[in-house]
């Protein structure tokens, strides 16, 4: 049976497959449709056949449609004039001659706007090109994405404790064993060492022994020279350009020969380009790796960790297989080295060996760990000055949103006309986008120009050297283009928003007194800006406190007139010779030597055993090889015991003394340790003495267990107490005696002062940084403050006057005006203290020994910036109350 | 048959003269040209409706739903001020156009 209604539908689908043609169209159709179809059953009679004859003669849906479209693009056409392009507003250029206009009349907060984003957005940039340099550490090899790091998870009693440093003869066998490692660099100190060349003799302590395979892993180019036979001689060495210009001046180096302490003729094979300073691997020579065989390392010793091992993969995405297949081939090798002591083997099959992983070499910089837990990496900072960054632009922004609204009230009026006229919302929110585009472009120029011109001051201040090059470079310049827009956005959202909200009716009613009243919000803006600026101070506060505390901590031993000297070379076997020289002068009470540098002994070892001791838990202690009065000469003090003597014969080599650490983990007390047998490094004696816990690294490293052993023979330093006279006289005796044991040495010492001082120099940049950028919050801030106090006083013109007429004393009206501010300030405070506090405590987590965080500190930096705050609005009220109130009177 | 050319420029003031005589809907439109011209002039009815939106929105026509008792409700066009002017106008073209082709289509001699 025919139904005419569902063909109806059918057919009315086909028409609406075609957009053009709307529902009240396809109703004229349709009628058509049906007017048809009655017309034609009259003769045909009702059916299939006859509805298609009716729809056939209203023709192809597609055509029909085809001619909608054009009366479509007709009316289109027609609308054209009514609608100005988005691009280009039509009143553009009547907006930007308002805006100059603005700026010309008022050109007092024009300044106060251009200069806080100008500074803000300066500060912002620095920070940009400093976290740029940061970010940028080691990606300047080629194959950077294919280079790692060896390194370790050693597990024990006190947790995992992490280490990158490894076996010598590590790399060639893990090369052989694991075919996803296309070359094994190995990569080792020399110490210092004497480099002589002729009649110029220096120190250097940064030449490195490597693989040759480490010129074309990694991308430090030779200028001169073939990279390819470079580093196979063994008596080869490669030097930069700065040494080579340093040992050869103008003549050419290839060829000649450089003397290493006294003992090993190199002979210059090329120049290597100077290393970029944003390379976390720095050298100044290369010689071949096998230089330590010839200067008395055993390189094929497994024992102990010391050299790093790069390797370079033939894909970077098997870095965690390649992990585990080290940690697997190194354990089987300890199991192999243990296979004739069952015993031993056993105990190593129980407990956990150590866990090696690959460090990508692009991730060194930020994320390195050392230790438990230590965070080397900077990311940390990085972070932390982004965020300041961020801060400090949004004061700036805070700035202008503050002062583009309390003005308000006199772009009222132009807001209403403009609506009355026709604008919408729409284009006056357009309008103040553009207002502060052009504004934050103004600020963009200075600031641009001021990083230009204050590089070289950042450079000093950050300890960088970032060229003048890097601020034309694709990343700074989208940065600076983020920032920019940023800024634009943030700083003109609130005046756009608000300003194009008003309502021209109220605007005119109540002329300009509704408009521009948001007083509420811009108090709120106040506050925050200065709670910022306030936790930026208590934070640097901190940090000060911090460097402070480290710098002043009690080291627990005499380190003011202590220094030690390097016994490079063969002087080292000269050592007691050295000593009794020393010993000679009535200035020089006390000489004693260790094998490490003694402002920062690094060796330790799991292997200590003791009596009682739980064999399961191992412990990671510290080993000082020294000599003999080596308490006495640093003036550690004794916690039980005694030190060693040289009556006792087993002193040398074989009794111990050990730290309260070590006693604390052995679960005694000082003075039960004291004749208990310990046995440690191939070492087994008594504990004679225990000492007080004293820093032998500098403060920011945790106080660790550490054993003493006497031997002379391992000293590297001598370490030399100057006695109480005149200091200078003291080291000239020093040197008289080295150059009378050392004629051929050049004589130089390191204070033990100096030492750590150096070591906090990280955290004194970044109090300076920090510093700088508080200065610069405050004053952001403060112009901000400025701005608003100068524009209120005005507002009040009037009703200061009256209060003046009515006898109201200059006084009465500086707190009138001064008062409101205050109360921002300190409600700032109140948003600043629980900030900085936390900002505060998470920052010195990372320190084990750290100052407390102290209240009086946050009293001080809200009363500062009250004070401030204060200072920059009491002139304004200032200039206020003076005024002749006849004068704000007169015209009314 | 007509021509197509002649077709696109006849149909607006064909539907102009229609409407001068009083409103209608779009089938009776369509009915009517057929009714006249004797089958001649044949319009596609789909086509119609196009045209009269156009017609629409230059304002020569305006239309208004309608709904006589009982019947379904139509759309009725009915012709503007501006459409009644236009219609001269296209009248005046039209009779101009006729005369000369009349004139040009008697025997040459007669003429003389």
């Amino acid at each position: 049976m025919f139904d005419l209604e569902k063909a109806v539908k059918e057919w009315k689908s086909q028409w609406r497959r075609h957009d053009v043609i709307e529902e009240g169209l396809i109703a004229d159709l349709e009628l058509q449709l049906r007017d048809n179809y009655e017309e034609l059953k009259v003769e045909s009679g009702e059916g299939e056949e006859t509805f298609r004859t009716a729809a056939a003669r209203l023709g192809d849906p597609a055509k029909i449609a085809a001619e909608y479209r054009k009366n479509r693009n007709v009316a289109l056409d027609r609308r054209r004039p009514w609608r100005p392009s988005r691009f280009l507003p039509a009143l553009g250029l009547s907006y930007f001659k308002t805006a100059w206009r603005k700026m010309k009349r008022q050109k007092g907060y024009a300044f106060i706007n251009i200069a806080s984003l100008a500074v803000g957005l300066a500060g912002a940039l620095f920070i940009w090109l400093w976290v740029q340099d940061e970010l940028s550490f080691d990606k300047f090899h080629a194959n950077a994405p294919a280079l790692f790091r060896v390194e370790q998870d050693q597990a024990g009693g006190q947790g995992n404790f992490h280490v990158y440093v490894t076996p010598y003869p590590m790399g060639p066998s893990i090369q052989t064993a694991i075919p996803e490692i296309k070359a094994a660099i190995r990569f080792s100190r020399t110490g210092s060492v004497l480099v002589r060349c002729g009649e110029k003799v220096f120190t250097e302590n940064r030449i490195r022994a490597v693989d040759p395979a480490f010129l074309s892993a990694f991308s430090f180019p030779l200028v001169r020279g073939n990279a390819a036979g470079a580093l196979r001689d063994l008596r080869s060495i490669l030097i930069s350009e700065d040494m080579a210009t340093k040992y050869f001046g103008s003549e050419d180096p290839l060829g000649k020969t450089l003397v290493l302490n006294n003992a090993f003729s190199m002979s210059v094979a090329g120049i290597l380009k100077n290393g970029p300073v944003n390379s976390s691997i720095e050298f100044d020579m290369l010689v071949p790796f096998e230089y330590l065989r010839e200067a008395g390392i055993d390189i094929t010793a497994w024992g102990s960790n010391v050299i790093v091992t790069w390797v370079q993969l033939n894909d970077s995405a098997a870095a965690a297989s390649v992990g585990n297949k080290i940690t697997a081939y190194m354990t089987e090798r300890i199991y192999d080295s243990l296979r004739n002591d069952a015993q031993a083997l056993a105990e190593a099959r129980r407990r956990r060996l150590p866990q090696y992983m690959l460090m990508p070499l692009t991730d060194l910089h930020l994320k390195a760990v050392f230790g438990f837990g230590q965070v080397i990496g900077t990311i940390q900072s990085v972070k932390s000055f982004s965020v300041i960054a961020l801060l400090v632009l949004l004061i700036a922004c805070i700035n202008f949103m503050n002062l583009a609204t309390a003005r308000a009230a006199g772009r009222a009026k132009e807001v209403g006309l403009r609506k009355v006229s026709g604008a919408l919302r729409n284009d006056i929110a357009a309008q103040f986008y553009g207002e502060s585009a052009l504004t934050t472009g103004l600020a963009l120029a200075a600031a641009f120009l001021t990083v230009v011109l204050l590089r070289p001051a950042f450079n000093i201040l950050s300890g960088k050297q970032i060229p003048l090059a890097a601020l034309f470079s694709p990343a700074f310049l989208i940065g600076l283009l983020a920032a920019t827009i940023l800024t634009a956005a943030v700083a003109g959202s609130y005046p756009s928003l608000l300003l194009s909200s008003l309502r021209p009716a109220a605007v005119f009613r109540a002329g300009a007194k509704a408009a521009g009243r948001s007083p509420l919000m811009r108090r709120i803006l106040v506050t925050v800006q200065f709670g910022l600026s306030i936790t930026l101070v208590v934070f640097m506060g901190i940090v000060y406190r911090q460097i402070d505390f480290m710098r002043t901590k009690a080291l627990g031993f005499d380190k003011e007139k202590l220094i030690y000297v390097n016994l490079q070379g063969d002087t080292a076997s000269r050592y007691a010779a050295f000593k009794q020289a020393l010993l000679r002068s009535p200035l020089i009470p006390a000489v004693s030597g260790t094998s490490q540098i003694p402002t920062n002994i690094s060796a330790n070892g799991w292997g200590a055993n003791w009596e009682g001791k739980d064999p399961q838990n191992r412990v990671l202690i510290g080993a000082t090889q020294a000599d003999f009065d080596y308490p006495e000469t640093l003036g550690i003090e004794m916690a039980a015991g005694r030190t060693f003597r040289r009556e006792f014969a087993t002193d040398e080599g074989g009794a111990f003394m050990v730290n309260e650490e070590t006693v604390r983990l052995m679960g005694l007390k000082p003075q039960d340790a004291v004749g208990k047998m310990f046995e440690f490094q191939g070492i087994r004696g008594p504990i004679v003495g225990v000492t007080k816990n004293y820093h032998y690294t500098p403060v920011q490293n945790p106080l660790e267990p550490m054993s003493v052993v006497v031997r002379p023979g391992a000293v590297a330093f001598a370490v030399i107490r100057l006695g109480k006279g005149d200091t200078a006289e003291a080291l000239k005796q020093v040197e008289a005696a080295w150059r009378s044991v050392n004629p051929k040495y050049p004589f130089s010492f390191t204070f033990f002062d100096d030492d750590y001082a150096q070591s906090y120099s990280r955290f004194e940049r970044m109090g300076k940084l920090l510093r700088w950028f508080s200065v610069l919050a405050v004053f952001i801030a403060c112009l901000g403050l400025f701005g608003l106090a100068a524009f209120l006083a005005e507002q009040r013109r009037k009703e200061i006057g009256i209060r003046k007429v009515l006898g109201a004393s200059e006084g009465q009206v500086i707190r009138l005006l001064s008062q409101e501010f205050a109360k921002w300030v300190l409600l700032a405070n109140l948003i600043a203290w629980p900030a900085a506090y936390f900002a505060s405590r998470s920052w010195l987590q990372k320190f084990p020994y750290r100052t407390g965080i102290p209240l009086d500190l946050f009293v001080l930096a809200g009363a500062a910036a009250l004070a401030i705050a204060l200072l920059t609005v009491s002139g304004q009220a200032w200039k206020a109350a003076r005024r002749n109130p006849g004068e704000a009177l007169r015209y009314e | 048959m007509i021509s197509k050319q002649l077709m696109a420029a006849s149909t607006r003031p064909i539907i102009l003269a229609i409407l001068s005589r009083s409103e209608d809907y779009g089938y009776r439109i369509i009915q009517k040209v057929k009714s006249v011209s004797g089958g001649t002039l044949e319009w596609t009815d789909g086509m119609l409706y196009p045209v009269l939106q156009r017609m629409e929105m230059d304002g020569l026509i305006a239309s208004q739903w309608k709904a006589a008792d009982g019947s379904r409700p139509r759309r009725y066009f009915r012709i503007t001020a501006s459409g009644q002017s236009a219609l001269e106008a296209e009248l005046t073209g039209w009779r101009s156009v006729w005369q000369a082709l009349t004139v040009f289509s008697e025997p040459a001699a007669a003429r003389a």
